[in-house]
This record gives C-alpha cells, structure tokens and sequence, in this order.
C-alpha cells in the first residue's frame, strides 16, 4: 500500500479507515513511526537499584529497562546478538548477568557481552565480543522519573519533543503539593484488547465527546466519594474550571482545565477524611508554591504516539503498544507520590484498579467502543467510508489561553493533529516535518 | 585464580574463573581439604587466590548442615563432605587439562536448589574476568 499519507485528510477532517485495519498500514507504523519517535519505556522507580530491570516494549519489540552497577540507566534490545534469543525472560527483577537461554552467551547489566561458552575453543580471534554489545537504544531521556527513548539517533531533544505539552504531562507526574517529580509507579496492569492502538492513543487526546458511552458508569457513581452518594466516575474537581483542548505539532494533544482565578479547593475524598485532609494540603502547598501556574488543572493527554496519560483521578501513563493491526497490549502505570502515606497510597491504588485497567469499570466502556469500531471497519463496504473528525474544525485559536492550538469546546483537532503527525512519518518527513515546524495547523489555514 | 558471588533473582552463582594450572591448584586443595576437612576460606586454600568484589567464601564440613553453598552472615559458606570435594576435584582436573582451551564445570545445582544449595560455576576461557568486578560481597 503506497502512499499510506494520502489516507489522511485533517484538512477536512477524513480520516481512512484504512489505517485502523490494515496489514500494511501496521507494518509501516512500525517501520517508520516507532523506530523514529520517542517511547515512554518505563519509570526509575521500577528499577531504583544497581541491577535491576524492568522488560518493557518498544513498538513490538521486546526491550530492557535497566540499571548498571555504576547506576546508569540503559534500553536494550531483548535479543541475543548470536540466535536472537530473549536474553530476558522476566517481567522485572535484579541480576548481575542477562544469560540468553539458548547458548549461554552472557551479557552484563551495561549491555556488555562478557560470558561465551567455549570461547577460546570456538571464537577466539575471530569474534569480537566489544562488537557484540546488547542493541541500545541510540536516544534515551530520563525526565521526572520517566524513561523515554528512541531508536533515532537524529531524533530531536526529548524536551524538545515534548515541546509545550510538557507543562501539561508534569500534571501527572509532579508531586500533587507541586514540588518537581517525586512519583512513583504503585503498580503496572497489563492486558491485551483487539482494536488498533491509534483508538486508544486518540481517546486520550481529550475525546470528551465520548461521555455518553459512560453513563451506567456514571449512575453508578466509581470514584472516590462514591460512598458519599456522590455519581460520576470521579469527583469533579474541575466544576468550576475552564476546560482547554489543546493540540501541539509533534502530534500530542491534551485535555486540561484552568481553574478561577480566586482558585479555591473543590471538595473530594468525601468518604475517607485522612485522604481529604493529604489532597487538601497538597493543593494549597501547591498554590503557595506555584501561584498562578497551580491554576492549570490536569485531566487527560497522549504524547504521541502511544502514552497517554490521566493526571488527577485517576493518575497514571499509560502506553499502547501496537501487536497487530486490530490488537493493541495496553500497560498502564499506576502513580502516586512516593512520599504520601501508606493509606492514601492504598486508597488511590484500589480506586485506580476501579477506574482503568481491565477490571476498571471505565476503561471497559472504552475498550467496548474501541474494539467494535475495530471489528465495525474490516469489512470491505466499511473500508470505503472514511472516519469523521470535523468536530469544531475552526474553533481552535493558537497560544489562548494557553501555548498550543487551543479550543474552549469539545473538539477533535488534537486528533487531526495527531494523523497529522502520523501522516508526517508515513512520508518519511525529517525531524522538520515531524516536529511540525512551518506547518500551519489545519484548523487555522481553514479558519482563514 | 578469581572469584566472585554474582547476584541474580533468576540465575545467580558463585563464579570462579581460572587457567588451566590455576584450576589444578584448585583440585589440589580439595583433595588436600578433603583428607581432613576443617573451615578454611578459599584465598587461605589456593594461594594467590582472591576475589576482587570482596566475596568472602569459607569451606566447612558439612556436619549434619545443608551441604553445598549457603549465604552465611557475611559471605558463604560451601559445605562440602569429603567424597563431594574429591568429586568436585576430579571435575577441575578434566576442565584443566592442557588438550582443553576452554570450558566451564557446575560444582553444585545448576540453580538455586534448597537441598543442594547454592550453584557454583568455574570456567575457564569463557569470561571476561570484569565479569568478577560486577559481583557483590554477598
């Protein structure tokens, strides 16, 4: 399939089917889009000792978190350079060695191969084992505790990537009194759902227009003063915010809120006081530290391609790694402040697994629109009747009232500027092209 | 002769690197050992012996205790009974012989193992000797 570019139209709002569904669209993604982009691989606190590891993904490939005995943090591909074989077949530990299963061959906790069977016998003077290193990742960013890396050596600066989406994905990572960083992963839940990942990944652009799909969620009422009576799959702590959708040239998009100007402690945790009382000093330290920057309020966001992110109820990342045209493996990273109490740290983690995850009543309502808009367009007559994403095609405005291509109302031009980027890459754009620079986003040239 | 405890939640092991005469000396000491086993630490056994990650490895008789290597309160402990250390012993002098350049022997259980202790591994001609510096004294 050539020209998988042309399937994209944001400047009127198509998007092919083509690209959720088929084969080759998938192998392309993969040759040419998660071997360039940055990938949220995984958090320091997964692997906060010399030695420990963590087997995460990079697009399909297995790869492996870890820390050296000098305390260094690499990305390596999970392969034995002889066979190929997984050199690591764990989910996360701590060793001294990476010993492939095959052949013995051994490699340290730097990549370095130091272990051959019979090497003198069998190899000496013709392998060269300083050449036979683990594969690392060429780019690899560690940012407020998150491991991010790319297979691009070309690829820009991570914070340069990330560019203005930044402030916003420091609202999940920050700790919740506004001090930098300071998270932790409580815990990851992995499970692998038929639908194409770009569903998941543009859901958490700030698809707000799905609130329907969850109200038996919401009658039922899940979040954290659910005891207290109160409905919803949260508490909304942003009642009396500004709500912001805003779409950034490297594809991400993100859904935040910017609080009155008086910025006053809405209520939640109803049902659990010594929790009440932690987020109720955390958001006035917060403001005392911030001032009118603890005005902007988190919710949702997708750095692009495939980590999104929740930032207050729920909070977490969660990455979206492609398996097949219509399967995706979600892992979600469930954060809290390292710092907070045991109790608070205990109650977040049982209102996490409540909300996402697949136990978790609201992302099952997703997944359920995910995986049947997936199944919906494999169909031949399906396939020849392009997605909609028209939604407020002229209501965004550039930098107001905050830095990105910004709409006050429901809208869809984060998506149109994550296909954007997608169809960036499937050119096979320079980093130029890929950041967006001289690109005017679609939704201001049909504005004009 | 070199060694050191490399730690692992999966594959971890005693690894003693050495050459051929080198491990011959070690055969040696295990059949000397074995005539009237009492505690002596490895460096106090092969002369020249050491371990650059500060592994402090003691052999015992085994005395009605678990045999084989065990995590004692600072370092390990290989408690061996005669007929095992001259075992051992014959399996050094196979892998030091001068028609071999390289290859490795287990002297215990190939992974942890609650009757069989800890695994020990020597080789000789496949390792980097770095590999030692990576190890813990524990």
């Amino acid at each position: 399939m050539n020209g998988l570019h042309g399937l994209v139209d944001t400047e009127n709002g198509q998007v092919s089917r083509e690209i959720f569904v088929a084969p080759e669209a998938f192998r392309a993604e993969l040759e040419k889009l998660f071997t360039r982009a940055w990938l949220f691989v995984g958090h320091e606190s997964q692997i906060p000792n010399p030695g420990d590891f963590f087997t995460s993904r990079m697009g399909e490939e297995s790869v492996i978190l870890c820390r050296d005995k000098k305390g260094e943090v690499h990305v390596f591909l999970n392969s034995c350079r002889q066979r190929g074989m997984k050199v690591c077949r764990y989910d996360q530990g701590n060793t001294t060695l990476f010993t492939c299963p095959y052949h013995a061959w051994s490699y340290g906790n730097d990549g370095r191969l130091i272990g051959v069977p019979l090497y003198k016998t069998l190899y000496e003077g013709v392998l060269d084992r300083s050449q036979m290193s683990l594969i690392e990742t060429p780019r690899l960013a560690l940012y407020k505790g998150t491991v991010w890396a790319s297979w691009d050596a070309a690829a820009p600066e991570f914070l340069d990537y990330l560019g203005e989406a930044r402030a916003h994905l420091d609202l999940a990572l920050d700790c919740r009194d506004g001090r930098p960083g300071g998270s932790e992963v409580i815990g990851v839940h992995k499970w692998i759902f038929p639908a194409n990942w770009k569903l998941a990944a543009e859901n958490f652009l700030g698809d707000t227009y799905h609130n329907p799909s969850h109200r038996s969620v919401d009658l039922i009422g899940i979040g954290p003063s659910a005891a207290a009576g109160v409905k919803g799959r949260r508490d909304d702590q942003l009642a009396q915010a500004q709500h912001v959708w805003v779409s950034f040239p490297p594809g991400h998009g993100v859904h935040s809120a910017i609080a009155p100007a008086d910025n006053e402690y809405v209520s939640a945790f109803l049902d659990q006081p010594e929790i009440e009382a932690y987020f109720r000093h955390c958001f006035e330290e917060r403001k005392r530290r911030m001032g009118e920057g603890a005005r902007l309020l988190p919710f949702v966001g997708t750095i692009f391609p495939n980590t999104s992110f929740h930032g207050g109820q729920p909070r977490g990342l969660c990455a979206w790694h492609p398996h097949g045209p219509t399967e995706t493996e979600a892992w979600r990273f469930f954060l809290v402040d390292a710092d907070a109490p045991a109790a608070v740290k205990n109650f977040l983690r049982r209102y996490y697994m409540r909300y996402s995850g697949p136990a978790g009543m609201t992302e099952q309502d997703d997944m359920e629109n995910w995986l049947y808009a997936t199944r919906a367009s494999t169909g031949t007559i399906a396939r020849r009747h392009p997605f909609n994403y028209q939604q407020s095609l002229y209501a965004a405005k550039q930098d107001d009232p905050v830095p990105g291509l910004v709409s006050l109302q429901p809208s869809e031009h984060m998506a149109r500027g994550f296909y954007t980027a997608w169809a960036a890459y499937m050119r096979g754009d320079d980093w130029s092209g890929l950041m967006g620079r001289n690109r005017a986003p679609a939704s201001l040239r049909a504005a004009e | 002769m070199r060694f050191a405890w490399l730690p692992s939640d999966f594959n971890p092991m005693l690894l003693i690197l050495g050459d051929g005469p080198q491990l011959d000396v070690l055969a040696d000491g295990l059949e000397r050992w074995a005539l009237s086993p009492a505690e002596v630490t490895l460096e106090a056994l092969v002369t020249g012996c050491a371990s650059p990650s500060g592994t402090r490895v003691a052999l015992e008789g085994v005395d009605g205790r678990p045999a084989g290597l065990r995590r004692v309160a600072g370092g390990f402990a290989w408690r061996l009974d005669a007929a095992t250390a001259r075992g051992h012993a014959a399996l050094l002098r196979a892998l030091a012989a001068s028609t071999r350049h390289s290859g490795s022997a287990m002297l215990g259980p190939e992974a942890p193992d609650e009757a069989r202790g800890l695994p020990v591994k020597v080789s000789r001609g496949e390792y980097l000797d770095e590999v030692l510096e990576r190890g813990s004294a524990a």
